[in-house]
């Protein structure tokens, strides 16, 4: 069991995080999380190799991904348990800001 | 064959060398090797080039990286002390960039304060073994004296205007 405050500790994820661990539910190498990112989100969140390759590591490193397999210097990654947690806490964290931003329209 | 002409700036800021770079492409002079006394150019047709350097500091997988950023369009033309050299073309109206967000350009910037911090120990022993060391000529004491205290005002100045820098894109 991985306690909650060992979740809670890397919310709220940036936009770009966001689309990044949500497209590992299955595996994807850079370049192909590159091309799905700026799809689903209609070109709002692009992200640059820099950025991108940073990002990786970095989730890597802290346990929220993890590499499945490596082809011609391409290294695909997917969620781990712990990167699931993390993703389900942020969903709902967006579900309660939703709803706050629809309140506060509604009451205009 | 095309001509090669040898070119060198030297700018405080990196994103004033990727601009200098463009406007050098704009006037058919495109960059093909980065060196540290001169840059090589390769005279031909303008082009609407964009350069972006990135700061590396230390580093395992620099293949995957450098493959990373091919499979994203961009060319890399060299490394220069851990600077990598990347061009792309500019497509209708739109800029590329291998950077999307300010945290991760404010990581690249603190890469190179790192490194600029992790040479003063280096400085500072070379500096007091030599000021100490009697045997050598007075002249020669000042002379290392003052290449080493010019060489520490330099990394200073950087270093002041990384932070600035920082401090811009923070606020965004």
């Amino acid at each position: 069991m991985i306690a909650p405050k060992e979740i809670e500790k890397y919310l709220p994820l940036s936009e770009s995080t966001i689309y990044i661990v949500m497209s590992l539910t299955v595996p994807r190498h850079g370049y192909a999380l590159m091309q799905h990112v700026k799809e689903i989100s209609k070109g709002t969140v692009k992200l640059g190799p820099g950025t991108l390759y940073g990002a990786l590591s970095t989730l890597e490193k802290v346990g929220i991904i993890r590499m499945v397999s490596e082809e011609n210097r391409r290294k695909s990654y997917v969620l781990t348990d712990k990167g699931e947690k993390v993703l389900a806490l942020q969903a709902e964290r967006i579900a309660v800001l939703n709803q706050n931003i629809q309140i506060a329209i509604d009451s205009q | 064959m095309s001509e090669i002409v040898k070119k060198q700036r030297w700018f405080w800021h990196d994103e004033d060398e990727e601009n200098w770079l463009q406007e050098q492409s704009q006037n058919g002079y495109h960059l093909v090797k980065p060196g540290f006394i001169s840059h090589d150019f390769e005279k031909g047709e303008p082009r609407n080039y964009v350069y972006r350097l990135d700061y590396l500091g230390s580093f395992k997988d620099k293949e995957g990286y450098l493959q990373m950023f091919a499979d994203a369009g961009w060319e890399h033309l060299g490394t220069l002390m851990e600077w990598q050299y990347f061009r792309n073309e500019a497509s209708a109206g739109e800029a590329p960039e291998i950077f999307t967000d300010s945290e991760s350009k404010i990581k690249k910037y603190r890469r190179q304060e790192m490194a600029m911090l992790g040479l003063l120990p280096i400085y500072l022993i070379v500096f007091f073994d030599f000021t100490v060391d009697s045997a050598i000529d007075f002249w020669m004491n000042v002379l290392i004296m003052a290449v080493f205290t010019i060489m520490l005002a330099i990394s200073g100045i950087f270093i002041y205007k990384i932070e600035k820098h920082i401090k811009k894109l923070k606020a965004l």
